[in-house]
């Protein structure tokens, strides 16, 4: 796959969707910059909401890890780089992953906050998944191509089949590599669910207590292991490097 | 029993390999009798380490990877879509030119291959180890401490382990891929008396660039050169007697 292809690919992409967020903006006539955005519905009880599907974003967020380890080793490990499917597949996953999760941060806005009681669980998830999915797809690609090939030949030629090469082999080479991938895109995640907490928290006075600003506490914690996750991350990343 | 003995273990009939475009063998055919030491000598570049590649099917791995003509293990084919590679490795080990343990002890090590071929029972995996290690030659230098990481060991002890790795699986044949490319001077030694000692047991192969080593060493030698087999004879022939020009020229040094 050119390069210069999937980098038009992505750019006309994220065009788009930030096309698509400025128009709907307009459209419904609050400029979005500005801090005119106004809503009707009463403030205390969409905050819970909003709390309650950050929760059940978990099990969402767990099973597209587990899936998008599954699909990066399928990728490099069953289908054979030559064929059609893998190019495809891979110059997707390419695209999603380059886009900036600003992007996806505002995406999530839109479904989360200014939708927070239309938007349904469906479309939570989506956004969630899409953070974090490509990010790890391609993370573990990356670990898993990181194995050194005479490993693998070394345990074919002892008679290992596909399957315990990488269960036995490349899975356990690869796997502080693959951790901090997942930590990487665990904090992209958490980090923009902090951002529309507190944008979201910005705009309903019901929150806010007088003229003070008080930080929800679930911003702090999301933060704070949003970086812990980067700096387990960037640790893990370093212990691999060294062996 | 005699008779048997010389039947052929491999037999190549018209092995041609192609890398993409590149033809990297061409239209090989020999037999490879058991116990023995088969040694394929050659210039870099010259298909040695493809050519031994065929036999444990460790090319099916790269990609653009084709093969024409007929392998036969024991009478049978070897390249059939119904015969797995692992199958075939199970029977066919190789050591490579860098030795390679995994990140395991030195017994982990030794016992992986014993397990693979269905070894369960701990008092047969303990024997294994104990033979394999033993018939490797490393046992007296690993035996106290065989929970040990593999790393504390030398270049040429790492190697052993590989060899002793490779046998834990109980192959017929055992391929060596230029092993002593890595190893220093006084290793050398150790292993070429290995490979003297396996070689009433075991069938091998053992793939070399340097000429002294193959005639110390093999019983029967192939001269590869720029894909070709240009000789196959009893080692002692070749280098004594070289029928071609171009591998008198190579056993001689003044080529490759």
């Amino acid at each position: 796959m050119k390069r210069s292809v999937l980098i038009y690919q992505s750019i006309a992409l994220i065009t788009l969707a930030v096309a698509f967020i400025l128009l709907w903006s307009f459209s419904k006539g609050t400029p979005f910059v500005e801090s005119g955005l106004t809503f009707d519905e009463t403030a205390a009880d969409s905050y819970a909401v909003l709390q309650e599907n950050l929760y059940r974003m978990v099990p969402i967020l767990l099973g597209s890890i587990f899936f998008s380890i599954a699909i990066a080793f399928y990728l490099e490990e069953w289908l054979a780089q030559t064929s059609w499917i893998y190019g495809i597949v891979a110059q997707q996953i390419t695209i999603l992953a380059s886009i900036p999760s600003l992007l996806y941060g505002l995406l999530a806005l839109y479904f989360f906050v200014l939708q927070s009681e239309k938007g349904s669980f469906f479309t939570h998830a989506l956004t969630v998944v899409l953070l974090v999915m490509p990010i790890t797809i391609q993370s573990t690609q990356m670990a898993i191509r990181g194995v050194d090939i005479s490993v693998r030949e070394a345990a074919f030629a002892l008679g290992a089949n596909r399957w315990r090469v990488v269960i036995d082999h490349v899975f356990p080479n690869a796997f502080s590599t693959i951790v901090a991938g997942i930590c990487t895109a665990i904090s992209r995640a958490l980090a923009i669910s902090a951002l529309i907490i507190v944008v979201y928290f910005w705009r309903e006075p019901a929150l806010q207590s007088g003229d003070t600003f008080n930080v929800p506490s679930s911003v702090i914690v999301l933060l704070s292991s949003a970086l812990l996750s980067s700096v387990i991350s960037s640790f893990l990343e370093k212990k691999a490097n060294l062996t | 029993m005699q008779s048997r003995k010389t039947d052929p273990i491999l037999q190549v009939h018209n092995l041609n390999v192609w890398y993409g475009k590149d033809q990297i063998l061409k239209n090989l055919t020999f037999d490879v009798l058991p116990k023995q030491v088969t040694a394929f000598i050659g210039p870099s570049n010259s298909g040695k380490t493809t050519l031994v590649r065929c036999f444990n099917r460790l090319n099916d791995l790269a990609l653009n990877f084709k093969l024409t003509g007929q392998i036969l293990y024991k009478g049978d084919k070897l390249y059939t879509p119904k015969l797995k590679a692992s199958k075939i490795s199970r029977q066919i080990g190789m050591i490579f030119q860098k030795p390679i343990p995994f990140h395991k002890s030195i017994y982990e090590n030794v016992a992986y291959s014993a397990r693979l071929r269905g070894v369960k029972q701990s008092t047969q995996l303990d024997t294994t180890v104990e033979e394999s290690l033993r018939k490797a030659q490393l046992w007296k230098e690993v035996y106290k401490d065989l929970q040990a990481s593999p790393d504390i060991l030398s270049n040429g002890q790492q190697q052993r382990l590989c060899i002793a790795r490779a046998l834990a699986g109980a192959p017929e044949i055992l391929i060596f891929d230029e092993p002593c490319e890595q190893l220093d001077a006084a290793e050398t030694p150790k292993l070429e008396a290995i490979v003297q000692s396996l070689k009433n047991r075991y069938t091998l192969i053992f793939v070399t660039n340097k000429r002294r080593q193959a005639a110390r060493v093999s019983d029967v030698a192939g001269f590869l050169y720029d894909g070709e087999l240009v000789e196959f004879r009893q080692t002692e022939q070749i280098f004594t007697n070289p029928k071609d020009k171009r591998t008198e020229n190579y056993v001689t040094g003044r080529l490759g």
